[in-house]
Formats: structure tokens, C-alpha cells, sequence
């Protein structure tokens, strides 16, 4: 049995799917954050098989600037938790329904 | 061997990534992002990136996730999600939407050719490839990078810096 | 055929010196620390009549804590009170996997590489294992439900990002002299001459990466995450018996892997200062008939010293240190069988492989020598320097060392430019 990039595909769907399903399920800001990082790990993943299975090294530059928005991602989003919850005491998304601060 | 290590790896990925979603406190879910991220690391080897594999573990698994827990440790996670003003009927919807969409990525993924990797020579592997691609032909996305990861520091500080009379809580 | 049983054979062999460090660094830790505080230190734990300096010690505290209760504190997350201790000691062992303990040797077809993983992002993944141990740390704090410890693992894990970045730089500058992220090569670029190895020709990066190498390593002037005063013990507040020894043994190591890491990076591994080691494999013969029985004398004259030594505190059989009289013995006895040895094998003209060996065993004693210089170094810096306060930990490594690393950076940078173009 060998290992197809169609097992690697199938894996990075599943991971994609169940980031999304937490994105959209969960209500606590850090859980919804973390699944988008999970999304982003996913795309990666499948990127990176497609740059194993055409022998192409560009894919391999693209995941390395995925890893980049990775990092970003996160301070920025931990920085907002950060400001949201002086504000308004809570990280669950239900409390942040306004728009205004 | 490579086939073991590929389902020990793809299971690990999966199981902490369904924990990561389903346990009610960030912590624990935390360390699920932690195993799957771990993971996805060594899958990134498996596919002859080993570069990139330890970068997946020095970026996402450690620092990223080091700042969450940080993060999650000083702001008060301890209320749960208890209310229920948001009707479960949108959650629902949304996941089945998930759903049929992995169905229809499977049933495009799942064609033939079902071949395995080709051979990979010493150069594909190699961390001098990809830094030479990085600063020829991706130079601008490079640079922009930089500034990108600059500007989210500048950003962050900005965001999260107190002014002169606001109470620390 | 041999390479499988010789892979698990050096993983083993490293593991071994690894775990045997600890008891070695403890006692040398506690010696360093009396003499620093001018008393004698510990030289009370005796078996069979021998003390030798008291080295004993680390296995009466082995064996005390074994034999402790097992406490887990009420309302503490069990898994992660349980993972943590086991997670820590983990992380601390695998990042040795990238060490090069000495050149490989060459027997016949097989190659012996006391190395676990020759990786070419070898630096790199030293640092990732670094990044993540904080998680250990952190789950610690937060699963023993205790405040102190908590405040203990919140302290560590920004300690640990703050000074990740400045130790990350001057790992860059390396890479940028090397030319390679794989460790193998940046040992073989500093060659065998002092004057170029790393510590000489990247000085700036030198002092950045042991200040960051201590911070990582929870070591005293920066021990804010287990600080007694204001924290009783930090992150480990809670944890007794083996779970506190198994953090214990964590830590050890983690000093004497950045010892290691010191002598591999800017001390030059595993090359033994101005000899060449081709040299020293084509002159297989001058090599044992001249250098061996040369230890072999200083050996016994050791010996010899030792035991006349044990002639001026006559202490009867049972009550006194036969310490002296025993290593003196034992080393007479080496060196006797080194010098006569040395001589037949000189006559005898062994086989290549015989001094192929010994320089391989030589390499390793060589770079562990290195190693253990900078734990006593550490130990020094750990007896003398006070705690930093919270505020001025942080200074150091944001306002001082990340810019510091920068201007080296570019220094470096042009300086490289400069010789090549």
C-alpha cells in the first residue's frame, strides 16, 4: 500500500473541515483563533504535497510565507483577545455581539 | 515504514485536531493544537521538507502556541460557554455545509493517477534551494513579508499598550 | 546489517551520558558553590570506607527521593500534572540528537557516527526544542492549581519567547560565518587552530547566546519562573518524589546539552586544539608508542600522589576516607598498564583501527572537557550573580541583546561581504 498525494489531500480536507467546524461551532475567541491556525497548517500541508509530488521547491516558499502569516495571525489576534477582554470582560463571542466598544 | 509513520502521524493530526474543537477549556484544547501541530510537522518531513519541518515546530508549535497559552493564562477563560442566546440551528447549518464540502473536495481529490512520490534528489531537500528561491524569484513577497511581520509588531504594541491614566485590571 | 544495531547502540550510549551527567553536575554544582562560600561542601556520604569528595551524594539524593511520598495536590488537572515532569526531562534529551560527539569512525565497512541525527537544519531544530520546552514548564504551572505556580510558568514562558529571538540572531550570525545550518559543518569550519574558532571570530554572538543559553536554562540570574523568594518554588511548587526529580534531572541536563552546545558552536567541538586529526590517523604509530605511555606516567604520577597523600591523615579502617588510596591505586594501575601497553603495541605495530579508535575516544573526551568548562562556568556565574528582578530581565533581552544581535548581524553581514567580493 503506498501513499498517494491523494492521502495527503484527503488529510488537509479533514483538517481544513474540522478547523472550519470549530470556527463556526465554537464561541470562545481562542478556540475560534486556533481553529483558523489549524486551517492555515491544512493549506500548507496540501501545498506542500503538491510541491513533493511535481518536484517543484515553489511550494515550499509559499508554505514558508504561510508559516509567516501563521505568526502574524496569532499576535494580532492575541493582541485584539487582549484588548476585547479590558473592555469588555469576556472571550466568548456571544458577549461581543456591538459594534461599537 | 513511511506508510506506518504516515498513519501514526495523519491520526495524531486528526484526533488533536477533533480535541481541539470539542473540549470546553482553552488550555486543554491548547495542547491538542499542540499534538496536531506536532504532527503536521512530521508529516512536513515525510514529505521530504525537513527545513520546513523544524520551522513548522519552532513557529506554530512553539512560539505561536506559547503566546496562547500565555495569552489564555492571564485573560479569565474560566467562564464557560454556558449561555445559549445563539440558536444551535446556525451552527447546525454550517457544519453540514462543512461537511458536503468535504465531501465534494474527496470526491475531486479521489482520482486516478494513484502513483507515489516521485524520487527526490539531494537538491529538493536541501534549505539552500528554497533560500535561494527566497531572495530570486519571491524577492518582493520576501521583503513584504518583513514588513508585514514588522508592521503586526508595531501593531500589536500599539493595540495592547496602556496610556497613562487607564487601569491595569 | 550494522548500522541498525549500531544506531540503537549510540543512542543508548549517549542516553547513558546524558542521565550520567546529572549526579556529576550536581556534585560539581554543590562543590563549585561551597568554595565559592568558602566551605568545604558536601563529603559526608561514605561507601566502603570512601567518600571521594563527597560524589556519593547524588545517589543518597536519588535514593531519598525515590523513596518519597507521592503527593498530587487536590483540584489539580491530573494530566497535565502528570505529563509535565515527563515532557520536561523528554525535551531536555532530544535536543542532544543533533551533537556531534566526534569525527565518524571508520572500521572496516561500517561508519560509527556518534551523532543520532546528522540533520542539515541542525541548529534550527536545536532552537525549535528550545521554543517548545516551554510548554512543559507552563503545564506545570497551570496543572498543579497552585497561584505560585502558576506566576512561576507565566514568568518562563515569556522568559523564554523574550529570549528565544536574541539566541535565534546569533545562531544566525553563525549560519552566516559557516555557510550551513548542519552542525557537522560548522564544527568543521572552525578548524583546529583557537584563533578561529567561533568564540574568537564572532565574540559579540559568543556572549548573546550563553546569556540567552542561561535564560532558557531557568539557571540563577535568571531563575525568575522557580525564584524561592517571591515564589517558594516556581513551577514545581507542588511536585515531590520522582516527578520533582525527573524536573530536577531536566534541568541538569539542559545546562550541561548548552555546555555541549557552547564548546560545538564556538569552542570548536570535538577538535582537539592545534593537533590535526588526519595527522594524527596517518601517524597511527609516534601516536602510541610516544603520547600513551606519556599519560600512562602522568597517570600513575597522579596515582602515586594520591595515595602518599592518604600517609598524612592516618584514620583507621572504618572511620576514615580511603578515597585517595583507592583512585590512586586505580590510577597506578592504568597508567602501569598504559605505558607497558603503549610500549608492546608500539612494538607489536597493531592495525590502523586501533588508533582510528583512540583518537575517536580522545575527540569525545576532548569536546566533553569544553562541555564541562562551560557548566563550571555557568556554575560560577549561577554562585556569584544575584537574581535579576522582573523588569530588568526583560531590559536585558529586548533593549540590549535583540538590538546587540542586530548591529552584530550587520556587522557580519558587511564583514563577509567585504572578504568575499
Amino acid at each position: 500500500m503506498i501513499i498517494t498525494l491523494q492521502h495527503y489531500l484527503v488529510l488537509s480536507v479533514i483538517l481544513f473541515a474540522i478547523g472550519a467546524i470549530g470556527v463556526i461551532s465554537r464561541r470562545n475567541i481562542f478556540i475560534i483563533l486556533m481553529s483558523i491556525e489549524l486551517m492555515l497548517a491544512s493549506a500548507a500541508l496540501a501545498v506542500l504535497s503538491f510541491s513533493r509530488w511535481n518536484l517543484l521547491p515553489d511550494g515550499k516558499a509559499l508554505v514558508f510565507f504561510v508559516m509567516a502569516v501563521i505568526a502574524v495571525e496569532a499576535a494580532i489576534g492575541l493582541a485584539i483577545i487582549i484588548v476585547v477582554h479590558r473592555r469588555k470582560k469576556s472571550v466568548l463571542t456571544d458577549d461581543l455581539g456591538l459594534l461599537r466598544g | 515504514m513511511y506508510q506506518i509513520l504516515f498513519y501514526i502521524l495523519a491520526v495524531l493530526a486528526v484526533s488533536g485536531a477533533f480535541g481541539m474543537i470539542t473540549r470546553k477549556n482553552p488550555i486543554v484544547s491548547v495542547a491538542f493544537l499542540t499534538i496536531s501541530m506536532v504532527s503536521i510537522a512530521g508529516l512536513f518531513a515525510l514529505l521530504s521538507a525537513p527545513f520546513l519541518a523544524v520551522l513548522q515546530l519552532m513557529i506554530s508549535a512553539g512560539a505561536v502556541i506559547v503566546l496562547f497559552v500565555f495569552v489564555i493564562m492571564i485573560v479569565d477563560y474560566r467562564r464557560e460557554e454556558s449561555r445559549r442566546r445563539v440558536i444551535q440551528f446556525g451552527r447546525v447549518l454550517g457544519s453540514a455545509a462543512v461537511i458536503y464540502l468535504v465531501i465534494v473536495l474527496a470526491l475531486s481529490i479521489l482520482k486516478p493517477p494513484f502513483i507515489a512520490a516521485p524520487l527526490t534528489g539531494e537538491a529538493f531537500e536541501m534549505p539552500e534551494t528554497l533560500g535561494r528561491l527566497l531572495i530570486s524569484e519571491f524577492m518582493i513577497p520576501f521583503e513584504l513579508t518583513g514588513v508585514l511581520l514588522l508592521s503586526a509588531a508595531v501593531a500589536v504594541i500599539l493595540m495592547v499598550k496602556r496610556g497613562e491614566g487607564e487601569r491595569d485590571t | 546489517m550494522c548500522e541498525n544495531v549500531l544506531e540503537i547502540l549510540k543512542i543508548l550510549i549517549i542516553l547513558a551520558m546524558l542521565l550520567g551527567s546529572v549526579p556529576f553536575l550536581v556534585w560539581m554544582e554543590r562543590k563549585g558553590a561551597a568554595y565559592i562560600q568558602d566551605r568545604r561542601g558536601p563529603n559526608r556520604a561514605t561507601v566502603l570506607f570512601t567518600r571521594f569528595g563527597g560524589i556519593f551524594h547524588g545517589m543518597a539524593d536519588a535514593i531519598k527521593l525515590l523513596s518519597k511520598e507521592e503527593v498530587c495536590p487536590e483540584g489539580s488537572y491530573k494530566p497535565f500534572y502528570f505529563a509535565a515532569p515527563i515532557l520536561a526531562l523528554f525535551l531536555s534529551l532530544i535536543s542532544v540528537a543533533v551533537i556531534p560527539f566526534a569525527e565518524p569512525l571508520k572500521i572496516g565497512g561500517c561508519e560509527f557516527n556518534l551523532q543520532i541525527a546528522d540533520l542539515r537544519s541542525g541548529l534550527i531544530y536545536v532552537l525549535a526544542i528550545s521554543s517548545f520546552s516551554a510548554h512543559a514548564i507552563l503545564y506545570a504551572g497551570w496543572g498543579s492549581n497552585n497561584k505560585y505556580s502558576l506566576i512561576g510558568g507565566l514568568r518562563s514562558s515569556a522568559q523564554l519567547i523574550s529570549y528565544e529571538i536574541p539566541m535565534a540572531l546569533a545562531a544566525i550570525s553563525i549560519f552566516m560565518v559557516a555557510g550551513s545550518f548542519r552542525i557537522t559543518d560548522i564544527v568543521l569550519d572552525q578548524g583546529v587552530v583557537p584563533l578561529y574558532w567561533n568564540i574568537v571570530r564572532q565574540p559579540v554572538a559568543f556572549v548573546i547566546f550563553f546569556v540567552a543559553l542561561m535564560a532558557e536554562s531557568n539557571r540563577l540570574p535568571f531563575d525568575l519562573p522557580e525564584a524561592e523568594a517571591e515564589l517558594v518554588a516556581g513551577y514545581h511548587v507542588e511536585y515531590s518524589s520522582m516527578k520533582f526529580a525527573m524536573f530536577f534531572m531536566a534541568e541538569y541536563i539542559h545546562m550541561f546539552i548548552a555546555g555541549l552546545l557552547i564548546a560545538t558552536l564556538f569552542l570548536g567541538g570535538w577538535q582537539i586544539p592545534f593537533i590535526n586529526a588526519e595527522l594524527l590517523k596517518t601517524s597511527s604509530y609516534e601516536i602510541i608508542l610516544f603520547v600513551v605511555p606519556l599519560l600512562g606516567a602522568l597517570l600513575a604520577l597522579l596515582g602515586a600522589l594520591s595515595i602518599g597523600s592518604f600517609k598524612k591523615c592516618p584514620t583507621p579502617f572504618g572511620k576514615g576516607d580511603c578515597g585517595p588510596i583507592i583512585a590512586g591505586s586505580l590510577l597506578l594501575i592504568v597508567g602501569v598498564v598504559l605505558i607497558v601497553g603503549g610500549f608492546l603495541a608500539g612494538m607489536l605495530d597493531l592495525p590502523l583501527w586501533v588508533s582510528n579508535v583512540m583518537l575517536f575516544l580522545l575527540q569525545i573526551v576532548v569536546l566533553l572537557i569544553k562541555a564541562i568548562f562551560v557548566c563550571l562556568l555557568f556554575i560560577w556565574i549561577r554562585w556569584t550573580l544575584p537574581r535579576f528582578r522582573y523588569d530588568q530581565m526583560m531590559r536585558l533581552g529586548w533593549r540590549v541583546l535583540l538590538p546587540l544581535g542586530m548591529i552584530n548581524l550587520i556587522v557580519t553581514g558587511a564583514v563577509i561581504m567585504y572578504i568575499k567580493y
